[in-house]
């Protein structure tokens, strides 16, 4: 540690340029990725249409765009309205989770963290099943109150949780995974209830439980995308505090960050984001554990770069085990969170076996 | 990651099939335990000549256990919906004096002590002192439990198709002593199904259909019942590929099979009608919406392997062929 | 606040009868002390004696039972904590990262308390960060994960990233040990390069020796209480060293310097 200046060879704005380098390759890549892995998407499904066609039926939607096509109408409508609204429902669903995960996993400094950890899930799946057994009126292809009181469920959940862990102004990430355990377990316990007294009900609710694509509409797409973006743009916002966060929280006091703050902004943007992700599509799990984790060990785990690489790789992830979903069995659906565990689990292990290294120690 | 702790129950039909599938892993699992191999169809044994009236008599049953009754029974309880309304149907319904909790048909049966479908209380079986309980394929893992209470059980496996109704009825028959009201249902039912038949003489090839079961699109193979009506009518089933027996389809298959008719047996519960389903993104031009050809079916009728189906089967008739069945 | 160097009449800290307890026992029973710029303060003492608790008190991160602690005038509890990180960088005993972040993004992380939540690091805040990474000897490694550092460049590291703060106090914790005898003496000049160019250094340390050698003042903290304070050769003396820590040691002075030694009082050896 010589006080002196010695020459060396690395000039100070190199690291600046290197970091900026380093993000533009990976995004790239997934973004490749995203993009082969939806034009897959399109061009598989029960209906028989040639890839081109089906490509051009969606490139013609885009302004300036006019590719002649010779088909039947309703290829159209199948490629239009059915594939591409699942095909988004998927990819805006994956990239959620995925999302949330991350900043999850951030804020528990914590691998084993997922968008489910606070209750979101059991929350969304008492809210549905509620919807489900009451005498609402709800279409499942609509905004109706199935997705409305899931959503109103896992933020119930959420708040319930923060509050039974809460003393005084802060917040311990023990007490906050405890507390959500507890109200998963109420929650799931009462949705086991409302499963076996639910006769007739019970079928909803457990295609609720498995989450699935099958009824994706523009509707759920539109409706759904406000609070998906306000809260990755909340997220996106405290990409830097999540990387000092990753220190202790000690340390992350004494490099300015208001450590009590940020938790409860990100963990509300966080489980914003993945509420609406699970009232539009059911409880879809492994996504949210499993991609940041991997994109942290491919990519490394600054926050900046972390956050849309994993966004990226969850959307292409679901898409693609959507795809398999739906071709599996064709012209049969399989419900896709079984697809996502038997896809990603395997994959995981790999990884955990290939690179030992872990990314948070 | 959610969790829950209950295994679940769906309308008895449903239940009924994932059951079979459990069991017959169960069955494969424990071989020669108490199954022997052709355990699939119930028949009467040699013991009392068939379609005689006298008592004891032995019946071999699903699970390959020969049934002796004594006498003829008095005090039946019945953990079967379809069983329930086919024990009323052959005229012994006074006899059942408990009954699970689906068994809602007729309005006799509803009033009976209640037990649960899907785990029957066996004290509360034995409470009601049966001389004949009568338990299927939900219960199967339950019925050595029952037996080794000292109850005398009969185990059937419900029926997948028109025929293995007819063969319900009259197994039901027998046991009971009421063999000659049975074949009075069966050749009821036959002939009942024989005029729907008739009239479809000319038709060649009958329209496409999807049957409806949740709105997310799970429906009946061939391999079911439902799907054996179907079949029977002439209809062109559009999940006829599926592997599963109540498969779930994806949106995009069914726009691509372009049904003719769309059978709604989910109305009951979720409200959908002609104007949800054209609601749907890419359904509005199914033949089946633009021709106005959504119909609701009752669910319960048409889940129940017992003598309603035919009331199921005219009904399904009635909205595949409205010309020929005003 | 906002002023590069406050007036040398402010105190960069000032503690006044500080007072912690910890789940009911005292930790701090009435502290006094102030660390003004330009100068380099030691805070001595054995294990136990409560210099951590000090510091942390003194960043506003444990709750005091009575007295005051001020920075810069004001007192930290109203201080916000982004307006705190720019004026006071703490360098913690064994502070934890995750073993894939790299040296050059662990020190970066010392720019927060300067950056919005919308702006990005400028050239000036990498220059700033690679000024500290050369200060502190840091370049050779800066682009290796953490977890592949030894215990002294790990240390120069997090050193590096408090001066990336670029404080106007900076508090360091026992920053000398693990460290072999050439890579500490580098480790205090350091923090007298920093003290001439104007920061106020606190540095708890347990080596009375290397605190003598480099400290401006110290302070003697036993059982939560300054039993002596001033130039180091008033406060490292026989006298006192033997009420802390008994007879077995004694202090000598430094053969060029005159600074106090302090050495293990040999009463008897195997081979003598």
């Amino acid at each position: 540690m010589s006080i002196e200046a010695t020459p060396r060879p690395r000039p100070a704005v190199g690291l600046g340029r290197r970091r900026r380098l380093a993000t533009a390759g990976p995004l790239a890549l997934c973004t490749g990725l995203l993009v082969a892995v939806a034009a897959l998407s399109l061009t598989q499904g029960a209906a028989s249409i040639p890839p081109g066609t089906a490509i051009a039926f969606v490139l013609n939607r885009l302004p300036l765009i006019h590719i002649g096509v010779e088909a039947p109408a309703s290829w159209e409508t199948i490629v239009v309205d059915v594939r591409l609204p699942r095909l988004l429902a998927a990819g805006v669903v994956g990239a959620a989770l995925a999302y949330s995960g991350a900043a999850y996993q951030g804020v528990f400094r914590n691998p084993l963290a997922d968008p489910y950890l606070l209750g979101v899930a059991s929350g969304a799946a008492l809210g549905a099943s509620i919807a489900i057994v009451s005498p609402l009126e709800s279409s499942s292809y609509e905004f109706g109150w199935v997705p409305l009181l899931a959503f109103a469920g896992a933020a119930l959940a959420v708040l319930l949780a923060y509050g039974f862990a809460q003393s005084g102004r802060t917040v311990s990430n023990t007490a906050l995974i405890l507390a959500g355990i507890a109200i998963s377990s109420v929650a799931s316990a009462i949705t086991s209830f409302i499963l076996l007294t639910g006769g007739d009900r019970a079928q909803p609710i457990l295609s609720f439980l498995f989450g699935s694509f099958n009824t994706a509409s523009w509707t759920r797409l539109v409706v759904g995308a406000p609070y998906l973006l306000g809260g990755a743009a909340v997220i996106a916002l405290h990409a830097r505090l999540l990387n000092v966060l990753q220190l202790d929280e000690e340390q992350a006091a004494q490099l300015g960050v208001d450590v009590a703050r940020s938790k409860v902004i990100l963990l509300a943007a966080a489980s914003l984001v993945a509420a609406t992700a699970v009232a539009m599509a059911g409880v879809i799990g492994f996504v949210g554990l499993v991609v940041p984790h991997v994109t942290r060990m491919v990519f490394g785990g600054d926050y900046r770069r972390l956050l849309p690489l994993a966004a990226l790789l969850g959307a292409s992830f679901l898409i693609g085990t959507d795809v398999l979903a739906r071709t599996l069995l064709r012209p049969q659906e399989v419900p896709v969170g079984i697809v996502t565990a038997m896809v990603g689990g395997p994959f995981f292990l790999y990884l955990l076996r290939v690179r030992r290294i872990g990314g948070f120690r | 990651m959610y969790r829950f702790s209950l295994p679940f129950r769906r309308r008895p039909l449903l239940a009924a099939a994932l059951a079979l599938a459990c069991a017959s892993l169960v069955l494969v699992a424990c071989g020669d335990d108490d199954a022997p191999g052709d355990a699939t169809t119930p028949t009467a044994a040699a013991a009392t000549a068939s379609g005689g009236a006298g008592f004891p008599r032995t019946i071999t049953d699903s699970s390959g256990a020969a049934v002796t009754l004594a006498s003829q029974p008095r005090r039946i309880v019945s953990l079967s919906p379809a069983a329930t309304e086919i024990l009323f149907a052959i005229g012994t319904g006074d006899r059942v004096v408990g009954s699970d909790a689906f068994s809602n048909y007729p309005d006799a049966a509803g009033q009976t002590e209640k037990l649960d479908y899907s785990k029957p209380d066996p004290e509360a079986a034995l409470a009601l002192d049966p001389d004949l309980v009568i338990m299927v394929t939900r219960q199967q893992e339950q019925v050595r439990q029952f037996r080794d209470l000292g109850m005398t059980v009969l185990y059937f496996e419900e029926a997948e198709t028109v025929e293995g109704v007819y063969e319900s009825i009259s197994l039901l028959g027998e046991l009971t002593g009421r063999d000659s009201e049975a074949a009075q249902v069966v050749a009821g039912m036959r002939q009942r199904v024989d005029a729907l038949t008739s009239k479809l003489a000319g038709v060649a090839v009958g329209p496409r259909v999807f049957y409806e079961i949740t709105t997310d699109l799970y429906t009946v193979s061939d391999d079911t019942f439902i799907g054996s009506m179907l079949a029977l009518l002439k209809a062109k089933n559009v999940a006829a590929g599926a592997s599963s027996k109540f498969p779930q389809l994806t949106a995009e298959a069914v726009i691509a099979a372009d049904p003719e008719v769309v059978l709604l047996a989910d109305a009951k519960f979720t409200n959908e009608n002609l104007e949800t389903v054209a609601a749907r993104p890419g359904w509005a031009n199914m033949s089946a919406v633009r021709d106005r050809r959504v119909v609701a079916i009752d669910d319960d009728i048409a889940s129940r392997p017992g003598p309603r189906i035919v009331d199921a089967m005219e009904a399904i008739a009635k909205a595949l062929y409205p010309d020929r069945f005003p | 606040m906002s002023a590069a160097h406050a007036p040398a009449a402010v105190a960069l800290l000032a503690a006044r009868g500080v007072t912690v307890d910890l789940g009911g026992a005292p930790v701090l029973r009435g502290v006094d002390l102030d660390v003004r710029g330009h100068e380099v303060v030691g805070l001595l003492g054995p294990n136990g004696a409560g210099k951590s608790t000090f510091l942390r008190a003194a960043t506003g991160l444990v709750p005091l039972a009575g007295g005051s602690i001020a920075v810069e005038g004001v007192a930290v509890d109203r201080i916000a904590r982004r307006d705190l990180a720019r004026a006071v960088a703490v360098v913690q005993q064994l502070p934890e990262a995750p073993g894939s972040m790299l040296v050059e993004e662990l020190v970066l992380l010392g720019r927060n308390p300067h950056l919005g939540l919308l702006s990005r690091e400028s050239a000036h805040d990498y220059a700033v960060a690679a000024d500290a990474m050369r200060r502190t000897g840091c370049e050779e490694f800066a682009h290796r994960p953490l977890r592949t550092l030894s215990g002294g460049q790990r240390r120069r590291a997090f050193i590096a990233r408090a001066l990336a703060q670029e404080p106007r106090l900076l508090l360091l914790d026992e920053p000398n040990a693990n460290l072999d005898v050439q890579a500490q003496a580098e480790a205090f000049e350091l923090l007298r390069a920093l003290a001439r160019d104007g920061v106020g250094v606190l540095v708890a340390v347990h080596d009375l020796t290397l605190a003598a050698a480099y400290c401006d003042r110290v302070a003697m903290l036993v059982d939560g209480r300054v039993i002596a304070s001033g130039a180091p050769a008033e406060v490292v003396t026989s006298e006192v060293v033997s009420r802390v820590y008994g007879d077995r040691v004694i202090v000598i002075p430094h053969p060029q310097s005159g600074a106090p030694i302090v050495v293990p009082a040999v009463m008897e050896r195997a081979d003598a």
